[in-house]
């Protein structure tokens, strides 16, 4: 064998680099045939199950487009801040997506960023969208200073999910549209805890904190989002009643509890009587051994609870706006929404596909009722369902009062002094501004 | 170090043809470029960029020192700040003594010893997100095994991790779990002391704890000085434990500087402000790894050197 002298072997190596260099580029070159279709990305993060319950959307889309291919991406990362890290990166980089998901609290903050595409033109040049028949709430919500920017792929009202059995045991009612009051008492009921006091059961989880401060009648910030109005008396009824849940009537998990396990886990595993969260959760409920449904959430001064509204927005960046369009409108289109949905368990943004034989009829696992399909819609129709403050800087604003909260729940500050202190810290992230 | 070595022997005085130049230069071309586009460019374009407001998506704006003076005014960057360094300072010289400690234990002969290293080694590979979620449950406050344990002595043990005054030694606990690579390395340096040294010490009547002191001491005191400097550095990065664990809490107890930095980062999206952070926690981390070598003379010992007392 002839010996390769160094020469020859780096001659070898950039011949051969030439050559991949040159296939790649090749590879990456359109098909003639190809060139006339339009392709549009829609992210989300996506997930095993998520990727499945997409799956039925795209290839609809795609059958009734001759001259747009929809793609979908699974970014990763959860529905928490990797997502939007790993998304900020694409759209820095200029590879985003056409279309894509967001979470609720950051769309204002995108939009005020310049990242997303007012779409109010396109709605009104397509009457089809029937914008009306999509709940006002989830609309309202993706508005900000008089423009939309985006359309719900779904919606999330918040209702309170319950273990019947634990209630049966009891022999206490079901907690369907309970006063505070009421909601409290059967709390303390259902609560069995040893003389250590380690949790064999919890009567109801905290709820979310903001569900209190609406339900006493109080707001984290005023309508101009100026100003912070968690120092306000109704606020601190909300706090004071949260807190004395956990503090005082040791009838909602601790923090102890929760360090262990979070509330969904606390709830599917048999340790907690009823919590409150959207419908969403039917897909781990749904395989618990125990029987369940889902119930109005308590009322204090107002019936309220909050609602998630599942944004999705327009890439400022998108090379054919038209066709994101498309994509964006199907997405939220009833079909669209009936064909992601059916295979999963979302709760739809459009009042008509609320009414469909598949969705009223829908039941799984130990499900004792229909509340888990009528709940959603009740809270919806009343106007019993709010969505997150819209606010730019809301990520900041939501940390200062996680944080707050924490002392609230330890019970190392009252009600007012954490309501007063997150008035205080978030005024002057707002003055900042 | 391949550059370094190049850039030597580049500017020795015997020169080195135009050929074998460029072929050095095309072999150490990948680590070089590597260097520069995903490590010396970033932390240079992260210096600039700490001198603006970029929210990442739109071009960044000149801030001037503006990021800086912020900081001076954010009580989080001084709570995280006082978190991270309460940790480095208390957990470092601990993972010091448990290592150092455990490598004398295993630097015996006796049977299966092999075992028992490898046993110990053990944890510092495991995956950090699954030590994480498993010292969540030990350090469970109702179910968890160290108060399970501390039970056993009737102490009611607290809540760990949901107790602001206990979160923070919860994790500096937990970050003995760790200390298999630095006992690796002490079992090293113990085993590199020459034991003519321990035949004299013995033949001079020392006892055991003269003889750790005077003899093994000293001469791994490089060995520590080492341990020291990289385990300071770890503490200072320290990020997945409260990440997973506590999210900073709680009431930010646990708030470690890069939590808060990445929390900037990629949550407000203030890369500009982030930047800074990265900028003052190297500054920070520089002075005391300075400081260290600074005093080091006064303690570590090096093979063949003579101290004047």
């Amino acid at each position: 064998m002839s010996k390769l002298s160094r020469r020859d072997f780096l001659k070898g190596l950039a011949a051969s680099g030439t050559v991949l260099s040159t296939g790649g580029l090749l590879a990456r070159m359109p098909m003639a045939a190809a060139q006339d279709m339009v392709e549009v990305t829609y992210a989300t993060p996506g997930g095993a199950v998520e990727d499945a319950a997409w799956e039925p959307v795209w290839e609809a889309f795609n059958e009734e487009n001759d001259a747009i291919q929809a793609n979908y991406l699974a970014v990763g990362g959860g529905y928490g801040p990797q997502y939007l890290q790993l998304l900020q990166a694409q759209l820095a980089a200029g590879t985003g997506p056409d279309v894509f998901f967001v979470m609720d609290g950051f769309t204002v903050g995108f939009a005020a960023r310049g990242v997303l595409v007012p779409i109010d033109s396109y709605v009104d040049a397509n009457p089809d969208v029937d914008l009306e028949d999509n709940y006002p709430g989830h609309i309202a919500a993706l508005r900000w200073q008089d423009q939309l920017w985006g359309l719900p792929r779904d919606g999330a009202p918040y209702a309170t999910w319950f273990n019947a059995d634990i209630y049966d045991e009891a022999g206490i009612d079901y907690p369907h549209g309970l006063t505070w009051d009421e909601y409290l008492e059967q709390a303390i009921e259902l609560t069995e805890r040893d003389d250590r006091g380690r949790a064999r059961v919890i009567g109801g989880g905290r709820g979310a904190w903001i569900d209190w401060i609406w339900q006493a009648g109080g707001d984290v910030l005023n309508e101009e989002g100026t100003e912070c109005l968690m120092g306000e008396a109704e606020a601190i009824e909300g706090l004071r009643f949260a807190q004395s849940l956990v503090i005082e009537h040791e009838c909602a998990p601790s923090a102890s509890d929760l360090a262990d396990q979070n509330e969904g886990a606390l709830f599917t595993s048999g340790r907690m009587a009823s919590f409150t969260i959207a419908r969403g959760f039917l897909g781990a409920v749904c395989n618990t051994p125990f029987r369940f449904d889902a119930a109005l959430p308590p009322a204090g001064a107002v019936r309220v609870g909050r609602t998630n509204v599942g944004p999705t927005v327009m890439s400022s960046d998108t090379a054919d706006r038209d066709a994101a369009w498309e994509l964006l409108k199907f997405i939220n289109s009833s079909r669209g929404q009936t064909l992601k949905i059916s295979s999963g368990y979302a709760y739809p943004s459009r009042r008509s596909v609320v009414q469909e034989d598949w969705y009223v009829n829908f039941t799984c696992g130990n499900a004792i009722g229909t509340g888990l399909n009528t709940v959603f819609n009740d809270i919806m129709e009343n106007g019993w369902a709010r969505t997150w403050p819209q606010h730019p800087r809301w990520p900041e604003i939501s940390t200062v009062i996680n944080s707050e909260l924490d002392a609230l729940y330890s019970g190392d500050k009252s009600a007012e002094d954490v309501g007063t202190g997150i008035a205080e810290q978030v005024n002057a992230i707002l003055a900042a501004e | 170090m391949g550059g370094l070595l190049l850039i030597h022997d580049l500017f020795k005085p015997k020169r080195l043809s135009f050929w074998e130049s460029l072929n050095a230069w095309i072999f150490v071309a990948p680590w070089i470029l590597g260097f520069i586009l995903f490590t010396g460019g970033p932390i240079l374009a992260s210096f600039v960029i700490s001198f603006t407001e970029w929210d990442i998506v739109n071009p960044p704006v000149w801030f001037g020192l503006g990021n800086y003076e912020l900081m001076l005014r954010d009580p989080l960057f001084f709570q995280s700040l006082k978190v991270t360094t309460i940790y480095a300072l208390v957990a470092v010289p601990l993972q010091i003594v448990v290592g150092l400690f455990i490598a004398m234990l295993l630097n015996t002969k006796i049977r299966l010893i092999g075992l028992y290293r490898t046993l110990f080694y053990l944890p510092a590979v495991l995956p950090i997100v699954s030590v994480a979620v498993m010292w969540r449950w030990i350090l469970s406050r109702d179910w968890g095994l160290v108060n399970w344990f501390l039970s056993l002595f009737g102490v009611n043990g607290p809540g760990w991790l949901s107790e602001p005054e206990w979160a923070l030694p919860a994790l500096i606990l937990m970050s003995l779990w760790g200390v298999g690579s630095g006992m690796l390395i002490y079992l090293a340096g113990l085993q590199g002391i020459p034991t003519d040294l321990y035949e004299a010490a013995e033949v001079d009547g020392a006892g055991r704890w003269a003889t750790f002191i005077h003899i093994t001491l000293p001469m791994i005191s490089p060995v520590i000085l080492f341990q020291l400097v990289v385990g300071l550095i770890a503490a200072f990065q320290v990020f997945a434990q409260p990440f997973i664990m506590t999210q900073g809490g709680p009431q930010n107890s646990t708030l470690f500087y890069l939590l808060h930095l990445f929390r900037n980062a990629f949550e407000f999206f203030r890369m500009g402000y982030a930047s800074a952070l990265s900028w003052v926690l190297f500054m920070y981390i520089a002075v005391l790894t300075l400081l260290i070598f600074r005093f080091s003379a006064a303690w570590v010992f090096y093979e063949g050197e003579i101290k004047n007392e």
